[in-house]
């Protein structure tokens, strides 16, 4: 059992806040432990597989294309991986201005797609009424995307990681994470650069801490 | 070491905004990216949570700054978990689960995680209280700085550091006076129920057992009297189910508390994994409600305090229908005879009734008609008569396995007619020690109290007012410690982790009379000379005044008025022991060093005994402390004295034992069999064979016949009440109680950035309809002021509070819903102090108020950092 899908599926049908008996007991017993998350673009659907041979050592945040102003629409959410390929997050434009939202309306954020609490994916759990996602398939966490992923509800202990965000022209970039990535221990560690992902040249890179 | 350059708030920022209400934490903090990981040498102590009842296991990894962390593989580190960590495994570790301590005078990482490994908390599970608990231990670079570190004595106005033994000395100076000059009941103690069986059995031998003063209370009552004390009296404990019992259910009666939100793990662990189907009954649509609604059951939506009518109509729809369990009433509920057995309990003599009479009852009553109940209740007929078929319908033979679960939403409010209905409804269901089928209450903290004494209730002068000649007893209820502080009677008060002003009913009304006997009394401290203080204090005692100490983790809204604050050492600390919802018994590990001169409570209270003259203080330690606490719980539901002798066999100390036993531990009551430690699952255990040696409160129901009681939750009693106190004119009901990410009066929450961020002001659900209104919109900052706050004399005051209106649906038009202890905004400014003519417990959650706009605030705003999203989603 490698996939979460059937069971966010089933989950589905009562309209998000529920676990049906299955799937929450397969929680209690480690069950869903075998589900490696899968990152959203498809490209790595499979298993997350462990990183071969030396994992990335970044000093400091890559520089990720990952949308455009022109192309993304309101409430459709675009995923991407970043900075590591085994970190899948979602780009959204809320329609309403955000905490660390940034375009001309100030609307346009990034957060991780997995709840902080126990690594739940929050995939397809979008809520455009109300700028938040959740809850989460496993124990109901739901994140508010315009106050920087607080919780709503959550029995997360963090935020949902942020991905910071920088315009240029047309184009959409990543360039760091305000929070740690369920699973991680350091957002740089323990992995590889995500694809596309661009290194700083020379001194003067992204900063590491950044106003959201 | 992980530090927060980072970051744009400076600690003395933090600090004072931790103490200021509606402080806005948005856009300001970033949040951390890293963890250190524990190397794969690590000591690592078991330990409990905290807070609420379920007490999730968690373990504490502790390693010197100086060492090298742990790495990313197994055997490179103490979680033994390759990373990147796979979800719901219970190994990965937030940043907010990470601190720096003092161990041993050296600094250490600390790492407090939910363990997997534990039969509570499975998988790792926890809830955001918990989960945070790293943020609460002492870290002077942090909001925590603020522990109270030393004695402090009020002179001239300032509260000011002075020895132990200064202060262990003008404390036991002024009890051996007020005792001596006005008798013990002027002498008064407010303790926590819940801080470990070490502490709580220390200070109820002091007041209860040496002093034996009938003045005297736990933390969130005016008088020392039982919580659900209807279902206390049908004979079932409100902690007698297992947690197993809530998977096994097939329907949950859930009254008067959200499990997602305050019980959380007992609801993510262990009801929605048994996917029962939830009849919900709350004024609220709360969480718990939405995933009632969404999963086939029914959310009862009912008006503030109107439960008792609710449940016995519910049962009357049961009764009409014969869908009762009379097999299950036939073996277990009492008969009138047995009734009869009952000698030392008065209330169930008096409200007590065989099945016969409580059929009669319900059904001779017309009150408890479906179409009465629908209108007084405001839940619609369909919606209750469902409720009945869910819990009690047979499909063909088999009755659905109905459980009942309550907590302070439905004792809180109307304390004995809505418990005692409650209890009544769940033995007519068939439920009550059975696999499955199962009454608890929910529960608040966890089950810390191990009292070394009764309490004296032949001193207190308070009768119940309908007390006939013959009660058991003399109809005797214990003493409402607040009246007798109205009174001029309490000449010392020592409070212990309590904020009683801001805890108990009509607060600001117990504010300005306690302000008044300490503070603006003429007799004040002028002089840190020993002798002087203690003369200048008596002249307060002698003088119409009262002296209080106080004895805790931080300064709170009871420190104003204090004259002694005495700095107590607490969770992570000391090495203690208390049970948790499912009568688990488990170590709390000391795994650091408590900050300055803190003292753990019970060293503190042996200092003052000692002093006062009383012998059988002279503990070594906390162990030992345990060890004679245990002997107090023989024969009862908390019954550890088998797990004392285990130890003693082996040689070994108690404490020892337990850490052992590590996060699992035992349930209690526990006994030995052969040479094996064994556990009990569920009290008044209906299918224990009958060939196995148990205490009698394993097998049997908790009464003097072994049966169950239907006692009688009388609606009537409330209604005139109700409606006396109930909204008029433009007012709308005002109710309070707990929300998910905080935890009781904040001490802890104050000094987490995270958790505060969520809440940075109390708040006001406030319905559309309402808001519209009024013109009020979400972030808006709304008054609510009630002009009819009865104190505990039949005073009528009067209460305001503003809040950070958050407008939704989760209330029904007419209802607000405010969070219970939020300091400086304390809900209990508008409850009036009505108790229960039964039992003597206040009606916490009856307040209401007029509400209105009074401003805006800047959480409203775009960088504001509370959320505004509706909670009952979906
Ligand atoms: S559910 Fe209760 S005991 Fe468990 S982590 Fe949360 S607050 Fe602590
Ligand atoms: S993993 Fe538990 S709430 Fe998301």
């Amino acid at each position: 059992m490698t996939d979460q899908t059937p069971k966010r599926d089933a989950a589905a049908n009562c309209d998000g806040l529920c676990v049906s008996r299955r799937t929450a007991l397969a929680i209690s017993a480690g069950g869903v432990a075998a589900g490696w998350i899968i990152p959203e673009s498809g490209a790595a659907a499979e298993a997350r597989p462990q990183p071969q041979g030396a994992a990335t050592e970044l000093n400091t945040y890559p520089r990720k294309r990952v949308g455009s102003l022109s192309k993304l629409k309101d409430g459709e959410p675009i995923s991407f991986t970043y900075p590591l390929e085994q970190q899948p997050n979602f780009l959204v434009k809320l329609g309403a201005p955000a905490q660390g939202g940034v375009g001309p309306d100030r609307d346009i954020v990034a957060f991780s797609s997995l709840c902080t609490h126990m690594g739940g994916n929050l995939r397809g759990r979008y809520r455009h009424d109300l700028k938040a996602i959740g809850p989460c398939p496993f124990h109901f966490s739901t994140f508010d995307l315009a106050k920087s992923g607080i919780a709503v509800h959550a029995s997360a202990t963090e935020r949902l990681p942020q991905v910071r965000l920088e315009i240029e022209g047309d184009d959409i970039y990543a360039v760091g994470v305000n929070g740690l990535v369920y699973g991680f221990r350091h957002n740089l560690r323990d992995g590889t650069l995500a694809s596309g992902a661009v290194l700083p040249q020379g001194p003067g890179g992204s900063q590491k801490t950044m106003r959201g | 070491m992980t530090d927060n350059s980072g970051k744009t708030v400076s600690r003395r920022e933090l600090l004072l905004a931790a103490r200021t209400p509606t402080v806005d934490f948005g856009a300001y903090d970033i949040p951390e990216d890293q963890v250190p990981v524990p190397p794969a040498n690590a000591q690592v102590l078991p330990t409990a949570c905290e807070y609420c009842i379920v007490g999730c296991g968690y373990k504490a990894y502790v390693w010197p700054v100086d060492e090298r962390p742990g790495g990313a593989k197994a055997d490179l580190n103490a979680y033994r978990a390759n990373y990147p960590v796979q979800s719901a495994t219970g190994k990965w570790a937030s940043p907010n689960m990470h601190n720096i301590v003092r161990r041993n005078g050296k600094l250490h990482h600390v790492v407090v995680v939910p363990d997997g490994e534990t039969a509570v908390n499975r998988a790792g599970n926890h809830s955001i209280r918990g989960g945070t608990l790293a943020q609460k231990v002492f870290n002077p670079t942090k909001p925590t700085a603020d522990r109270l570190q030393s004695p402090l004595l009020r002179v001239r106005g300032m509260l000011q550091p002075i020895s132990w033994d200064t202060a262990t000395s003008i404390a036991a100076e002024l009890s051996k006076h007020v005792i001596a000059k006005y008798g013990e009941a002027s002498w008064a103690m407010r303790y926590y129920s819940y801080h470990f069986w070490e502490n709580t059995y220390a200070l109820t031998k002091l007041a209860l057992g040496s002093i034996a003063t009938p003045n005297a209370a736990e933390h969130d009552k005016p008088t020392a009297e039982n919580d659900a004390t209807g279902l206390d009296d049908s004979g079932v404990d409100g902690f007698s189910a297992a947690y197993k019992d809530w998977q096994e259910a097939d329907v949950i009666y859930i009254s008067g508390v959200d499990p997602y939100e305050n019980q959380t793990i007992l609801f993510t662990e262990w009801i929605a994994p048994g996917g029962a189907k939830i009849v919900f009954v709350n004024p609220r649509k709360s969480p718990t409600a939405a995933y009632a609604e969404r999963n086939g059951g029914v959310h009862l939506q009912l008006l503030p305090g109107t439960d008792a009518l609710l449940n016995n109509g519910i049962a009357r729809i049961i009764l009409e229908n014969g869908w009762e369990d009379s097999t299950w009433i036939g073996k277990v509920v009492a008969t009138a005879e047995d009734i009869k057995q009952e000698k030392s309990s008065w209330r169930r003599v008096r409200f007590g009734l065989s099945f016969a009479e409580y059929k009669a009852w319900l059904l001779g009553d017309n009150e408890y008609q479906l179409d009465n109940v629908a209108r007084i209740t405001g839940v619609p007929a369909a919606k209750i008569r469902w409720a009945a078929e869910m819990l009690a319908q047979p499909r063909g033979q088999i009755r659905p396995k109905a459980s009942f679960l309550l907590e302070k939403g439905n004792y809180w409010s109307f304390n004995f007619p809505n418990s005692a209905s409650l209890s009544a409804l769940g033995l007519l269901c068939g439920a009550g020690g059975r696999p499955g089928q199962v009454m608890s209450r929910a529960g608040g903290h966890q089950r810390g109290m191990m009292k070394a004494a009764g309490y004296p209730l032949a001193k207190s002068p308070a009768v119940y007012h309908d007390f006939r000649p013959g009660d058991p007893s003399g109809g005797k209820i214990p003493l409402n410690t607040d009246e007798w502080v109205f009174q001029g009677k309490t000449r010392l008060t020592w409070a212990l982790g309590t904020t009683w002003v801001t805890a108990l009913s009509a607060g600001q009304s117990i504010r300005d009379k306690v302000s008044a006997l300490t503070r603006r009394h003429a007799a004040q401290v002028t002089s840190f000379d020993k002798d002087q203080a203690i003369a200048e204090l008596k002249q307060r005692t002698d003088n119409g005044g009262m002296v209080l100490i106080q004895q805790d983790i931080y300064q709170n809204d009871l420190t104003e008025y204090a004259d002694l604050v005495l700095p107590a050492a607490g969770w992570g600390e000391e090495d203690f022991a208390r049970a948790q919802g499912e009568r688990r018994l488990r170590i709390y590990s000391k795994f650091y060093d408590a900050p300055g001169e803190a003292k753990p409570d019970w060293w503190i209270v042996a200092q003052v005994a000692k002093k006062m003259g009383f012998s059988g203080y002279d503990w070594k330690d906390s162990n030992e402390v345990f060890e004679e606490a245990v002997g107090k719980s023989k024969g009862g539901a908390y019954d550890a004295t088998a797990v004392v002798e285990f130890a003693k066999k082996q040689g070994r100390r108690t404490h020892d034992l337990l850490r052992e036993m590590s996060t699992t531990g035992i349930q209690l009551p526990a006994r030995l069999e052969g040479d094996k430690l064994v556990g009990t699952d569920r009290l008044h255990d209906q299918t224990f064979p009958a060939n196995r040696d148990a205490s009698k409160i394993v097998k049997q129901f908790n009464t003097a016949s072994g049966k169950a009681i239907l006692m009688k939750g009388d609606w009537l009693t409330v209604k005139p009440v109700r409606e006396k106190f109930a909204p008029k004119a433009d007012e709308i009901w005002v109710i309070n109680g707990r929300i998910n990410e905080l935890w009781q009066t904040m001490y802890d929450d104050l000094r987490k950035p995270f958790s505060k961020r969520r809440y940075p002001s109390n708040f006001l659900f406030i319905n559309p309809a309402d808001a519209k209104s009024r013109g009020i919109e979400s972030g808006d900052l709304v008054s609510v002021e009630n002009d009819f706050v009865v104190n505990i004399l039949g005073e009528v005051t009067k209460g305001s509070l503003s809040l950070v209106a958050y407008v939704t649906d989760e209330v029904a038009a007419g209802v607000g819903y405010t969070y219970s202890f939020y300091p400086g905004q304390n809900s209990n400014t508008i409850v009036p102090a009505v108790t229960d003519p039964v039992t003597g417990v206040y009606n916490y959650k009856i307040g209401k108020g007029r509400v209105r706009k009074i401003g805006e605030t800047p959480l409203k705003q775009v960088d504001g950092g509370m959320s505004f999203v509706p909670r009952s989603i979906g």
